[in-house]
């Protein structure tokens, strides 16, 4: 069988699958101009993998289901249900599309020196172009050498820098890392902090795309095993990923770090081993980026297809694919500049709130129905994303208004308790 | 359902719940330390290492840990207790 793995080789694909431009350049980049921020999105992203194997996927895979839409068809019967869980989950991995196609833009135009707007063109049409000829091309094979060369290649520029610094200006010169904590700029409140957690804890078990790699492994037992070392994996990828951001800070001058910081690691990469190394990194990252990106057009399109047209012919697969490149497209020329492991938190916020509470009660509460879980999915996604629009992000960042109406960042406090009580309350109002 | 079989998810789903709290407790009392307390996790515990590092490196070993836990049960306990309820039907 080709689709059967063993537990380890398991664990290095969904590394794979997880690990985008988002994890690798953006939390160097946030590290590297916010301080503690990187290292608070990693520990989130790390501690919602337990959550989703305990919550989620255990249940999913004793029911036989490898997707959360299917999970939710097996408890309740009609099209309607199906189609607005798969377009919240289809907004949520175009979110997380446009994170990566901003970090890949960014690459090309730090790469060949194009505009950014034409190198965004170029890699969406790239991609779509890749997925429309290739199909599946993150396929588990793919995945598994990925991971291991991106992991060397952490690897690689970790020791380089050990290397080139004395290990007393490393860890123990003065003043260090007691700046760490105190340049906070993205999160203005202790509640930002609090409802991003909530968002990146929960998030991962509402994400669509993650979990369908936990079903290729021949049983249950391996399949636990698997991602209990991805998260191992992928933990300490985080801390050496930190530990680089956390290094540019004080090698790279201040000039290096704009457009939302998301090239951090590619100058780090110039100073630690001039061109050679730079190319190296870009190559690679490069090929990470459009493993992810091609993974996640065809879970999008996929769900566009099946679950949401409900057409078998075969061109309804390459209009999805084309019309999620669109959109992926115009959001990424709207989102420039903002940092991409930010952008993929929006997704997992967006996430949390519409598809987490719906999940979880059609998974754990006996008497609920079919109009509230799609009324409390609806009203999640839809606070999600006015709140996003009305916050600092979209409304100062993109429509240039001098104060937000919505005063804080992430809104998932406020949109997941309002999905979940939503889809209680009605529940008991008509039964 | 055979009533074993019932017992033993239920305890299953105990068990997941509990750990899930478990997990939730531990990141938020650090998210609790970051949003509320930043001045502590700047403090240096350890040359220049600050309590935040510290802080962050525990909460990851738990969840690591708990996470261990968790398989390690399903898979020495819970999935031998499985397949005995399958052999008596």
């Amino acid at each position: 069988m080709q689709n059967k793995f063993n537990a380890f080789q398991n664990a290095l694909a969904l590394f794979g699958d997880y690990i985008g431009a988002a994890s690798f350049l953006g939390i160097v980049g946030l590290t590297a101009t916010k301080g503690f921020d990187g290292l608070f999105y990693a520990v989130g992203w790390i501690v919602g993998w337990p959550i989703m194997l305990f919550l989620v996927a255990e249940p999913m895979s004793r029911r036989g289901v490898s997707t959360y839409i299917d999970l939710i068809a097996l408890r309740f019967s009609g099209k309607d249900i199906k189609v607005v869980l798969s377009l919240t989950g289809l907004l949520c991995i175009l979110i997380f599309l446009v994170a990566e196609l901003i970090g890949a833009a960014l690459l090309l135009s730090l790469v060949t020196g194009i505009g950014y707007n034409l190198s965004i063109f170029i890699v969406t049409f790239i991609s779509v172009c890749f997925v429309l000829l290739g199909g599946m091309f993150a396929t588990t094979w793919f995945q598994i050498y990925k991971t291991v060369i991106l992991f060397s290649l952490a690897l690689v520029i970790l020791f380089l820098i050990f290397y080139k610094m004395s290990s007393s200006s490393v860890f123990f010169a003065n003043g260090k890392l007691t700046n760490l904590f105190l340049p906070q700029t993205i999160f203005r409140s202790p509640f930002d902090y609090f409802s991003l957690s909530f968002a990146l804890l929960f998030g991962t078990a509402g994400l669509p795309n993650i979990l369908i790699r936990f079903f290729t492994v021949p049983d249950r037992r391996s399949a636990r095993i698997s991602v209990f070392l991805a998260t191992v994996l992928i933990s300490i990828f985080y801390l050496i990923v930190f530990f680089l951001g956390f290094e540019s800070r004080f090698i790279l001058d201040k000039k290096d770090l704009s457009d939302g910081a998301n090239m951090v690691l590619l100058h780090l990469t110039r100073y630690l081993g001039q061109d050679l190394l730079f190319y190296v990194t870009a190559i690679i990252t490069f090929i990470t980026i459009f493993a992810v990106v091609s993974g996640l057009f065809v879970a999008g399109a996929t769900t566009l297809k099946e679950d949401v047209i409900n057409n078998k012919k075969s061109y309804i697969w390459a209009f999805s694919v084309i019309l999620i490149g669109f959109f992926a497209f115009l959001l990424a020329m709207i989102f420039k500049g903002q940092n991409v492991a930010f952008m993929v938190g929006l997704s997992y916020s967006l996430a949390a709130s519409a598809n987490f509470p719906a999940l979880f009660c059609s998974i754990y509460l006996n008497n609920i129905s079919k109009g509230a879980v799609i009324f409390g999915s609806l009203l999640g996604a839809t606070l999600s994303i006015i709140l996003t629009v009305l916050g600092p992000t979209v409304w100062v960042d993109v429509f240039h208004y001098s104060t937000p109406i919505y005063p804080f960042v992430d809104s998932t406090l406020i949109s997941m308790t309002a999905s979940f009580m939503a889809i209680i309350i009605i529940s008991k109002l008509y039964k | 359902m055979n009533e074993d079989l019932k017992k033993l998810n239920s305890l299953h789903k105990k068990i997941s719940f509990m750990l899930s709290i478990i997990v939730f407790l531990i990141y938020f009392s650090f998210i609790y330390l970051v949003a509320f307390d930043i001045g502590f996790l700047s403090n240096n515990f350890l040359f220049n290492l600050n309590n935040g590092l510290l802080c962050s490196l525990i909460v990851i070993t738990l969840c690591l840990l708990i996470t261990g836990i968790y398989v390690w049960w399903n898979n020495s306990f819970y999935e031998i207790e499985l397949k005995k309820i399958k052999k008596i039907e």
